[in-house]
C-alpha cells in the first residue's frame, strides 16, 4: 500500500512537470536589480509577448419552410426571417447569406407538372433579379445583439391552378472582407 | 351515452375536407334548374282571297279573313250563283276541282296562319234552263261555324222552271236528279 | 358501466389518433449554421404555398320559345372565378326528357332537343355529351331546337320542361 501511493505521487509530480514544461521552453528572462549600483540600483527591464487569439463565432438560422398566402389580390406572398446570434468575426470581416434556387424561383405541384408558379426573393438589397444565379439576401456583421433579416417571397402572377405548390431554396453561408457598396442580386 | 359516442363521432368526422362546389345562376325555378316554356295558340287566321262569281264560305261564313281552330279542318263550300255553274275551282295553284265533294273541300289541318287564293272558274248554263230562285238561302248550311264536317250541305243548285224548292240533305239531291232528267228530255 | 368504458375507451383511442396525427405532420426544425459547420454552409427552406380550387358555373335562366321557333337562344353554361386542379375540369350535365309537356294535358308534349358546342370543341346534342369546362371565361352557348313537323303536330295549349344542370368537379375526360 505504501509503495503505491509513493508511486501515484511520483506519477503526479512527473505529470505536473510536464504541464509547466511548454512554459519553461518559452524561457523566461531573468530580471535581477544592477549590483554595480547598490544601494540605487538601475530598473531592470525585459519584454514580454503577451497574445492570445479569439475564433469567429457565429449562429445563423435559416427557416425551414416559408408558407405564402393571398394577399387578397390573386398574388401569394410571406417572409422567412434569417436570424444571427452572437456574431463575433475578425475586423473588417462579415456574414454573406446568398439565395439560390435550382428552379430558378418557379414552385410546381409535382416535379412532372408542366404549369410553373413563378415567384420573387427580395432581402435586405432588394428583388433578386437574375433567377438563374440568385443573389445576396443578408449580411451581418460583429455584433452582440441578434440581428434579424426578413426575406420576401411573392408569386409574380396569380395562379392558373389549384393545388399545394413548392419549391426548395438554398441558402449559403460565407464569410467573407466587407464590401462598402452592397451587392446587386 | 348515446350523444357522447355521436360527438366523438363528429369530431372524427372533422378532419375530412370536401371541395365545395358553387353553382351561382340568373333567378330560376330552383338552382341548377332552369325552365323551358312556350305557348302553341288555340287559333290561326286564314286569309281568303276569291277569284271568279262564285259565293264562298268558310265553315259556313263569308268573308276574306277566318280565325279556324288550330289542327281544325276548315271547309270550303263553292256555290255558283244563279244560272252559272262551277267548272273549275284552283286553290292556291292547285286544282282541286275533282276533290270537291257536294259543293265542299275540307282543308288539312291548320296549323299556322295561312293565306289561300281560290279561283273558281265557272260557265253559264244554257238559256232554256230554268233557273232555281237563289234568294232564299239554305238553312241547313248555317249554324256550323266551328265543326262545318258534320252539317252536309248541297253546293250545285239545279234549275227548275218558274218553282223554287228549297230542301235539305237527300231530299234536295232527288230533287236535282228530277229536275235534271225533265231537262234533258225538253232537250 | 361496461358502456361508459366503451366510451371512454373510444375517447381515448380519438384522442391518440389525433395526438399522432399532430405529430406525425409536425414542422420542420430550422437549420442552424455555425462556424464549426463543415463547408458548403448551406440550409434548404421550402417555399409552399397551397391554394384551394375554386369556380362558379353560370347556368341558363328560365327560357320561353316563341310558337314555330326552330332555334332558341338558351344561354349559357359559364365558368367564372375558376381555379381548379390540374387536370381537373368541371363537368355539367343536362337532366331532361326532351318533351315540354302541355300543362293541360301532359300526354301531349313537343319533342325538343339542346345542342352546344364547348371550349374543347365538342359540339352537338348535350343528350350525348356533358359540357366540359377547365379555365375561367370557358363556356357553352346553349340553343334550344324544335323541328318543324313538331310544332305542326303540336297541340295548343301552354308547355313546360325543367332542366336540370349537375355540376360535377372531376378528372378531366382524355383528349382523343
Amino acid at each position: 500500500m505504501k509503495k503505491t501511493r509513493r508511486f501515484i505521487s511520483g506519477l503526479s509530480a512527473l505529470a505536473l512537470a510536464a504541464a509547466i514544461a511548454p512554459m519553461s521552453a518559452f524561457a523566461d528572462t531573468p530580471v535581477s536589480p544592477d549590483p554595480d549600483n547598490m544601494p540605487n540600483p538601475k530598473p531592470g527591464t525585459a519584454p514580454t509577448l503577451v497574445e492570445f487569439s479569439v475564433d469567429p463565432t457565429y449562429t445563423v438560422t435559416i427557416p425551414a419552410t416559408v408558407t405564402l398566402a393571398d394577399n387578397g389580390s390573386g398574388i401569394y406572398t410571406n417572409s422567412g426571417t434569417l436570424t444571427a446570434e452572437n456574431v463575433k468575426l475578425d475586423e473588417g470581416k462579415e456574414i454573406v447569406v446568398t439565395l439560390t434556387s435550382a428552379s430558378k424561383f418557379n414552385m410546381q405541384t409535382s416535379a412532372s407538372a408542366t404549369y410553373k408558379l413563378p415567384y420573387t426573393a427580395e432581402g435586405a438589397f432588394g428583388k433578386l433579379t437574375d433567377k438563374e444565379a440568385g443573389g445576396i439576401v443578408a449580411k451581418f456583421a460583429t455584433s452582440t445583439t441578434v440581428q434579424n433579416t426578413p426575406v420576401t417571397f411573392t408569386t409574380d402572377e396569380t395562379p392558373k391552378y389549384a393545388g399545394t405548390f413548392t419549391d426548395p431554396v438554398v441558402f449559403t453561408i460565407k464569410v467573407g472582407d466587407i464590401v462598402t457598396a452592397p451587392a446587386d442580386g | 351515452m348515446k350523444k357522447l359516442a355521436v360527438f366523438l363521432l363528429c369530431l372524427f368526422m372533422l378532419p375530412l375536407s370536401a371541395i365545395t362546389a358553387y353553382a351561382e345562376n340568373e333567378p330560376n325555378t330552383a338552382p341548377g334548374e332552369a325552365t323551358v316554356e312556350t305557348v302553341v295558340p288555340n287559333s290561326h287566321k286564314i286569309t281568303l282571297k276569291v277569284k271568279g262569281s262564285a259565293v264562298v264560305t268558310v265553315n259556313g261564313k263569308e268573308g276574306s279573313e277566318f280565325v279556324v281552330e288550330r289542327l281544325s279542318k276548315p271547309v270550303i263550300e263553292i256555290k255558283a250563283k244563279d244560272g252559272e255553274k262551277i267548272t273549275k275551282v284552283i286553290l292556291n295553284g292547285e286544282d282541286i276541282t275533282d276533290k270537291i265533294v257536294d259543293g265542299k273541300y275540307i282543308l288539312p289541318a291548320v296549323y299556322e296562319d295561312g293565306e289561300y287564293e281560290l279561283t273558281v272558274e265557272t260557265e253559264k248554263l244554257p238559256d232554256d234552263s230554268s233557273k232555281p230562285d237563289s234568294s232564299k238561302s239554305d238553312d241547313s248550311n248555317k249554324g256550323t261555324s266551328d265543326n262545318s264536317e258534320s252539317t252536309p250541305a248541297t253546293g250545285l243548285t239545279a234549275s227548275t222552271t218558274g218553282v223554287t224548292v228549297t230542301l235539305t240533305g237527300t231530299i234536295a239531291l232527288a230533287a236535282a236528279a228530277v229536275i235534271a232528267a225533265k231537262k234533258k228530255k225538253d232537250e | 358501466m361496461k358502456k361508459s368504458r366503451f366510451i371512454a375507451g373510444f375517447s381515448a383511442m380519438a384522442l391518440a389518433i389525433s395526438a399522432m396525427s399532430i405529430s406525425a405532420f409536425a414542422a420542420p426544425e430550422p437549420t442552424k449554421i455555425d462556424q464549426t459547420t463543415p463547408e458548403p454552409k448551406q440550409g434548404q427552406a421550402v417555399i409552399t404555398t397551397t391554394i384551394e380550387p375554386t369556380y362558379i358555373v353560370t347556368i341558363p335562366a328560365d327560357t320561353k320559345v316563341a310558337f314555330n321557333a326552330l332555334d332558341t337562344d338558351f344561354g349559357t353554361i359559364e365558368l367564372t372565378k375558376a381555379r381548379l386542379d390540374p387536370g381537373k375540369v368541371v363537368r355539367v350535365h343536362l337532366d331532361s326528357d326532351y318533351k315540354l309537356k302541355n300543362k293541360a294535358d301532359e300526354s301531349r308534349t313537343i319533342r325538343y332537343d339542346i345542342v352546344s358546342t364547348d371550349d374543347v370543341g365538342t359540339t352537338g346534342s348535350l343528350k350525348n355529351f356533358d359540357a366540359q369546362l377547365e379555365f375561367e371565361g370557358d363556356d357553352c352557348p346553349l340553343t334550344i331546337k324544335i323541328t318543324q313537323d313538331d310544332w305542326n303536330a303540336a297541340y295548343a295549349g301552354e308547355y313546360s320542361d325543367t332542366v336540370t344542370f349537375n355540376v360535377q368537379y372531376t378528372d378531366a375526360a382524355p383528349k382523343a
